[in-house]
C-alpha cells in the first residue's frame, strides 16, 4: 500500500520538466523584473536587430551607410540606471567629490612702500585685501610670530602653519628650497592657503582663510608681492 | 559563486538545521560561505547566539541599508559568515517595494561575490510564496528538504508544480535535489516514504544522503552550535552534512573550477 498518496505519473512528469536546463540565468532574471532600475539589464540592452544576422560584409555596410545616429539618449538613460543601482547597492560612492570652488581673484600690479616693516606689510595688505573679499589675511614669520592679523581668529590658521612648517623643516628639501604652498580645508569649513615668501628677513608666510580656494595661479603673484614688499630698498 | 536556497511548503522540516550544518561543512571544506537568514523568525541567529536578535541584517539590507559589509557577522571559522534576519518588524513597518525585492536580492548576491564568497546558503520561511519565492527565484539552486512522513511528502507534487511555475516565469533556479529529513530508522512508515519517493523520482533529483531524526540536533540547537561542534571530536552525525556538502559540490559544479586549477598532491611527497 502506498503511503505517500502521490500520483507517480504526475510527479515523474513534473520532475522531468525540472531536470531540463533553465532558459535563463537567475541573477539577470531577478533584475529584469524592474527593468528601468536594474543594475545589469541584459534582457533589453544591446540586443542586436534581426538584420545583423546577415553576413559580416553587409553588416559593415549597414552601419557605415546608416544616417540614423545611435540612440545615445537611450544608452545614457540605461547607464544612468545602472549607476543608480550600483550606488543604491553601495558598490560605488554616491558622488565623485566635486573640485572645490576657487576664488575669482583679480590682483592689480603691486607697488611696494619702503619704511618700517609695519608700513611695508600695510602696503601689501592694502593691495591684497580689496581683492580678497570675505577673506582674512595673516602674516607670520618662520618662528610663528604673528605680524599681521587678529590673534583671536588666527588660532586655527596659526596651528596649521606651524605644523606644516615643522613638517617642512623635517624634509631634506627644506635645507635648500622654499617650502611649497599649502592649501587645505579647516575644521570650520573655510579654505586655508599658506604661501611661503622668501624675504631678506627669512621665510614669511601669508595665510589666507577664505570661503573658496585661492587659485593656484594667484599664489605666485601673492608670494612675489610680499617678497617685494619686504625687500624694497629704502631710498 | 553559487547561491543555494532551501525551501519547503511545510514548516518544521529541518531547513534551518540543514542550513547551519551544511554552511558549516562547506566552510570546513574550504568554501567561503555566507549563510543568509531570510526567515523573519530568525532561526539561524536564534540557533547560534542570543545577541543576533538585536542586530541588523537581511531585512535591513532589503529596506535600504547600503553597506552589506556592516551587516555580515564573522564567525570563529574564518570561511563562514552570517547575515542574520535583522530587524524584520522595524523594516516591515517602514515597508519595501515588492518590485524592488528581486533587484535587492541580486545586489546582495553581487555584493557577496565582491566579498569573495564562494557559496551563499539562504534559509527561507516555510511556503513557496512571498519573500521565499523571491529568494528561491534569485538563487542558482534550491534544496528541497522533505520530512520523511506521509503527510509531509504529499505536498511534493504541489512543490514541484510551484517550481515549474517559477521556471516558466523566467527564474533560472535549478533543483539541487530533494533531501529526506527526520528519517526515523526504526519506523517502517518513514522508511517506506523514502523508498516511494526514490522509486518515483530520478536519482539526480534526490540526494543520496538522508538526515535522520536525532537528539543531537536538538542538543546542538540548545547549545547554539552546528552539530559538528557538539564535542571536541565531531560526532558521527556531523559527517552527514560533510557527505551532503560533498554531494552538493558535485551537483552544483562547485568543485569543477577548483579541480581544474589545483593539482592533486600525492600522499607522501
Amino acid at each position: 500500500m502506498q503511503v505517500s498518496w502521490i500520483d507517480a505519473h504526475q510527479v515523474t512528469a513534473l520532475a522531468e520538466g525540472l531536470r531540463r536546463a533553465p532558459t535563463k540565468s537567475p541573477l539577470p532574471s531577478a533584475a529584469t523584473q524592474s527593468v528601468a532600475t536594474s543594475l545589469v539589464d541584459d534582457s533589453a540592452a544591446f540586443v542586436f536587430p534581426e538584420e545583423l544576422e546577415e553576413p559580416l560584409e553587409s553588416l559593415a555596410e549597414v552601419i557605415v551607410e546608416s544616417d540614423s545616429p545611435p540612440p545615445m539618449v537611450d544608452f545614457r538613460a540605461r547607464l544612468q540606471a545602472i549607476r543608480e543601482r550600483a550606488v543604491s547597492a553601495g558598490l560605488i560612492p554616491a558622488k565623485a567629490p566635486a573640485p572645490p570652488e576657487e576664488l575669482h581673484l583679480e590682483l592689480p600690479p603691486f607697488q611696494p612702500r619702503t619704511g618700517a616693516v609695519s608700513a611695508r606689510l600695510a602696503a601689501f595688505i592694502d593691495w591684497a585685501q580689496p581683492a580678497l573679499v570675505d577673506a582674512e589675511i595673516f602674516i607670520v614669520d618662520d618662528q610663528g610670530d604673528l605680524h599681521w592679523g587678529t590673534p583671536a581668529t588666527a588660532g586655527l590658521a596659526l596651528s596649521a602653519i606651524m605644523a606644516w612648517s615643522a613638517a617642512s623643516r623635517m624634509s631634506a628639501l627644506a635645507a635648500c628650497e622654499t617650502p611649497e604652498p599649502l592649501r587645505q580645508v579647516l575644521a570650520t569649513g573655510r579654505h586655508l592657503a599658506v604661501i611661503p615668501c622668501p624675504t631678506r628677513l627669512g621665510i614669511m608666510h601669508v595665510a589666507i582663510t577664505s570661503l573658496a580656494l585661492v587659485p593656484q595661479a594667484q599664489i605666485l603673484v601673492i608670494s612675489q608681492a610680499l617678497t617685494s614688499a619686504m625687500d624694497a630698498n629704502d631710498e | 559563486m553559487i547561491a543555494i536556497a532551501t525551501a519547503s511548503q511545510k514548516g518544521g522540516v529541518g531547513k534551518t538545521t540543514l542550513c547551519i550544518n551544511l554552511a558549516y561543512s562547506l566552510a570546513r571544506r574550504g568554501w567561503t560561505t555566507l549563510l543568509v537568514d531570510t526567515d523573519p523568525q530568525g532561526g539561524v541567529g536564534l540557533s547560534l547566539a542570543r545577541s543576533t536578535r538585536t542586530k541588523q541584517g537581511f531585512y535591513d539590507f532589503l529596506s535600504g541599508e547600503r553597506d552589506i559589509n556592516k551587516l555580515i557577522l564573522p564567525t570563529r571559522l574564518p570561511e563562514l559568515q552570517i547575515l542574520p534576519t535583522g530587524q524584520y518588524d522595524h523594516c516591515a513597518r517602514r515597508g519595501w517595494s515588492a518590485q524592488e525585492v528581486p533587484v535587492r536580492l541580486a545586489d546582495l548576491l553581487r555584493a557577496a561575490e565582491l566579498r569573495g564568497v564562494d557559496c551563499v546558503i539562504m534559509d527561507t520561511a516555510a511556503g513557496l510564496n512571498g519573500m521565499s519565492e523571491s529568494v528561491v527565484k534569485a538563487c542558482d539552486y534550491v534544496i528541497l528538504p522533505q520530512q520523511a512522513e506521509p503527510l509531509a511528502v504529499r505536498s511534493v507534487p504541489h512543490m514541484l508544480e510551484t517550481l515549474s511555475r517559477f521556471r516558466t516565469e523566467g527564474a533560472g533556479v535549478k533543483v539541487a535535489g530533494i533531501l529526506m529529513t527526520m528519517v526515523m530508522g526504526d519506523s517502517q512508515i518513514s522508511q517506506k516514504v523514502v523508498a516511494e519517493l526514490r522509486a518515483m523520482l530520478p536519482n539526480d533529483l534526490m540526494f543520496d544522503q538522508v538526515v535522520p531524526r536525532m537528539n543531537s540536533f536538538l542538543e546542538a540547537s540548545a547549545m547554539g552550535v552546528p552539530v559538528a561542534l557538539l564535542k571536541k571530536n565531531p560526532p558521527p552525525e556531523a559527517l552527514i552534512f560533510d557527505q551532503l556538502a560533498a554531494e552538493l559540490e558535485q551537483r552544483a559544479g562547485l568543485a569543477e573550477e577548483r579541480e581544474s586549477s589545483e593539482s592533486h598532491a600525492s600522499l607522501l611527497d
